[in-house]
């Protein structure tokens, strides 16, 4: 897998292209600004983009304009999004507003080797890929009179796996459970909140999200 | 002092104009008495005295006009006017020269009365054309008469009793028709002419000389048709029974005339009453803001503006915000007024009223000296409140700039280089596990773990110093964020928000923060209701929690610094918090 970073501090770039080649993954070019990370994956296309959501000039979200721009000129192109703050909002609109192979991830996640390659790993494979703190906090944002509330807690732990991208395979591996138990529980969940089942990974992500996202 | 010398001797015209004027009526009354005609006798009975009453109006109107104010020559015309209309008396007197004088002069005091209304009510034509126009009448007359008098021959049309035309040229009897009917026309021109010239004044002057035009436009109204009537019926162009039923009236309307000039000088003169009335609607009037329409309504001049004088020798109006006087020769003019030698303000006004009534704005200045006093402090408190205000608000600003400096600072710096450390422990990490030296594993992994917690803690103050989400996303995302945060189940209502001014959005999102830290903290409450909307020119947040009620606003410093930041912007906040009834803390905020 080849990948291209793109961020406007060269000490963490320096790091981070460190560790995924240690993880045996090619970094196809390097960035400091979206203008010419464009340029770069207009010269030689790589499968993932490692995007900082704040970057020069404006320093508020290059990350989405560029994500936005990526995967309009190269539908293939997987755009993993990272991020210092949890921010909810931003997430959503970014997860939502685009039709596949797009993450969002907190900036201190790299540190976890694994996930970063899981996560780049789905984003190549055209699925989604959600932050778990953002996901805790859409889900454990106190309401009243939700129909989240009538979740039980192995119900909430299956919907927080769905928002973060994960397929009900990935669930039945990581909560021990057989996957036919997981499709019955995400059943059961769509049916409680009101939402039309899809098979559709990304789809799923965004009716979730949609749904915890709203005010 | 050649304008005084020209005043005193105009006056001394004046008088004798008058002196003339009245000799001539009653030589008009008397002419009538002498006439052994039968119908010199109904003209004794109705029309003479109605005739000479006229006349006899203008003039002493006129003089009038003139004695208060002697550098305007309107009275002075209005007066000529008087004396010219005798002219026709003229004829009563049995004897040929006087007699077609008086004939071709007959109708001089229409000129007279076109000269009056080009000029009214300054008296003295304004420019090139005017003074043209005014020439263009007199010549217009004089044209007629020299037609008329060396032409007209009754004897030679067959009338054996008329008196001989010493003036007449013999052969020339063929031009008197047709020069009536060119005379005929050409004075109807004439009037619609002046009618036109006086619409187009009208049209463009200021409030105070619409005053005193208006009367004399209406008294103008009924001559006016009744000469068209009476021109057309002479020239055969209507049936001439509208001259026959016209005629009792012409006298009728001109008797009219003088009164509507005359309520026109008088309406400055009501000005002068005027300020009584205004000092003793100022002794009953408390309140300010008011004081600009009263002077206003007292020297007629709707545009009159109202400007204050603070100790510094800068002007304010009554809301204390800045104002500069208008320089001299900008079209407006300005009235100072004084108190123990000091400027207390400055009235702007349309210049007309100087000429109009010199001395009328300074007497309402004046009487109203004590109220413009009053305003003038309080303008200046304002004033003073106004720069606190706007000094608050660029400390506010300068402020938050500050935050979003910082938080930006840490963003970019600490942050960013944590992170890299992160990163650089993950890899020391990950060689010591190549060695084998697990040991050193477990350290740097220990390291890893606290470096992420310190990464959460800068985070969160990151965020406290200044929401990122709220510049980049505006209120709807950022009050989103608190929901999530907040330890009570939070209802959010809004409509579509637009994006407002970064103080603004400020302004609510501190709002909501503070009252949800609050509820949190103190109330004990299940839920808490958000809204935000927007109301006309205010944005508009409501935060109402089921809680205990009973908050104390001026005890929390975040609830008086929240109060603080709204009212900066020209906001309000208002709280409601019964006990045992909930707290609800809504503001108000100007938003654009």
């Amino acid at each position: 897998m080849r990948v291209t970073v793109a961020d406007d501090s060269a000490l963490f770039r320096a790091g981070l292209i460190r560790l995924l080649e240690e993880a045996g993954i090619t970094v196809a070019a390097e960035a400091s600004d979206g203008v010419e990370l464009l340029n770069l994956i207009a010269a030689d296309k790589p499968d993932v983009v490692i995007v900082d959501i704040r970057m020069p000039p404006t320093l508020t979200d290059e990350g989405l304009t560029a994500a936005r721009e990526i995967h309009r000129r190269w539908p293939d192109v997987g755009v993993l999004v990272l991020s210092t703050y949890v921010d909810t909002a931003f997430a959503t609109e970014l997860i939502t507003r685009t039709q596949r192979s797009v993450g969002y991830l907190l900036k201190d996640r790299v540190q976890d080797t694994d996930e970063l390659v899981d996560a780049l790993g789905r984003l190549h494979k055209g699925g989604s890929v959600v932050d778990p703190e953002v996901v805790a906090r859409l889900i454990g944002r106190r309401r009243t009179q939700s129909p989240i509330e009538q979740l039980s807690e192995r119900e909430r732990e299956i919907l927080g796996l769905m928002a973060q991208g994960r397929s009900n395979q990935a669930i039945s591996a990581r909560l021990y459970l057989s996957e036919r138990t997981v499709e019955s529980h995400v059943g059961t969940i769509f049916a409680k909140l009101g939402l039309e089942p899809t098979a559709d990974d990304h789809r799923r992500v965004m009716a979730v999200l949609l749904y915890l996202g709203r005010p | 002092m050649k304008k005084l010398a020209s005043a005193v001797s105009r006056k001394h015209v004046h008088y004798a104009v008058v002196g003339a004027g009245v000799v001539a009526g009653l030589l008009e009354v008397l002419g009538a008495a002498l006439n052994r005609n039968p119908d010199a006798r109904i003209n004794l009975l109705i029309y003479t005295p109605i005739e000479v009453l006229v006349g006899w109006t203008f003039l002493f109107v006129g003089l009038a006009a003139g004695r208060r104010r002697p550098d305007n020559p309107i009275g002075l015309l209005m007066s000529i006017f008087g004396l010219t209309w005798f002219t026709y008396a003229l004829q009563w007197i049995h004897s040929p020269v006087p007699f077609y004088v008086g004939d071709a002069f007959r109708n001089v005091y229409l000129a007279v009365l076109a000269h009056l209304y080009i000029v009214y009510p300054r008296g003295r034509p304004a420019g090139r054309f005017e003074r043209r126009a005014v020439w263009g009448v007199y010549f217009w007359f004089g044209f007629t008469v020299l037609t008329q008098l060396p032409t007209n021959d009754p004897v030679s049309n067959g009338c054996g009793q008329c008196l001989r035309n010493p003036f007449y040229i013999p052969g020339t009897s063929w031009l008197n028709h047709t020069m009536g009917n060119v005379g005929a026309y050409g004075t109807l021109v004439v009037a619609v002419f002046v009618l036109a010239v006086f619409a187009w004044h009208w049209s463009r002057a200021s409030a105070p000389v619409r005053r005193a035009m208006t009367p004399a436009a209406w008294a103008a109204l009924p001559v006016f048709g009744t000469l068209v009537a009476q021109t057309l019926a002479g020239v055969g162009v209507v049936p001439s029974q509208i001259q026959a039923v016209t005629v009792p009236f012409e006298w009728l309307t001109f008797a009219i005339l003088p009164v509507g000039l005359l309520i026109g000088v008088l309406r400055t003169r009501l000005g002068r009453a005027a300020v009584g009335d205004l000092v003793v609607e100022l002794s009953r009037l408390p309140v300010t803001g008011t004081l600009r329409d009263s002077l206003a309504r007292t020297v007629g001049d709707p545009t009159l503006e109202l400007a204050l004088a603070l100790p510094d020798g800068s002007y304010v109006d009554s809301r204390g915000a800045g104002l500069s006087l208008p320089p001299p020769g900008s079209g407006r003019s300005v009235t100072a007024i004084e108190a123990d030698g000091r400027p207390l303000a400055a009235l702007i006004h349309d210049p007309a009223l100087n000429e109009d009534d010199p001395g009328l704005v300074a007497a309402a200045g004046s009487a109203a000296r004590l109220a413009l006093e009053n305003e003038r402090l309080q303008a200046e408190v304002r004033a003073s409140l106004e720069e606190v205000r706007a000094s608050r608000a660029r400390i506010l600003e300068a402020a938050d700039a500050e935050r979003q400096r910082l938080e930006r600072d840490i963003h970019d710096g600490a942050q960013q280089r944590l992170v890299a450390l992160g990163v650089a422990l993950k890899l020391a990490r990950n060689h010591a596990a190549m060695r084998g030296d697990d040991g050193l594993v477990v350290e740097l992994e220990a390291a890893a773990g606290q470096l992420k917690d310190a990464l959460s803690e800068l985070r969160d103050l990151a965020q406290g110093i200044h929401p990122a989400v709220l510049s980049r996303a505006g209120i709807g995302p950022a009050l989103r964020v608190l929901a999530e945060l907040s330890p009570i189940p939070v209802d959010i209502k809004h409509g579509p928000l637009d994006r407002y001014p970064e103080r603004v959005e400020a302004a609510v999102y501190f709002v909501v923060s503070e009252a949800l830290t609050n509820a949190a903290k103190h109330s004990g409450a299940r839920r808490v209701e958000v809204s935000v909307w927007r109301d006309r020119e205010f944005l508009c947040v409501d935060v109402r929690d089921d809680g205990s009620g009973g908050a104390d606003v001026n005890r929390g410093s975040g609830l008086v610094g929240m109060t603080d930041r709204v009212s900066v912007l020209g906001g309000r906040v208002e709280t409601s918090s019964p006990p045992g009834e909930g707290t609800s803390i809504r503001a108000r905020i100007p938003c654009e």
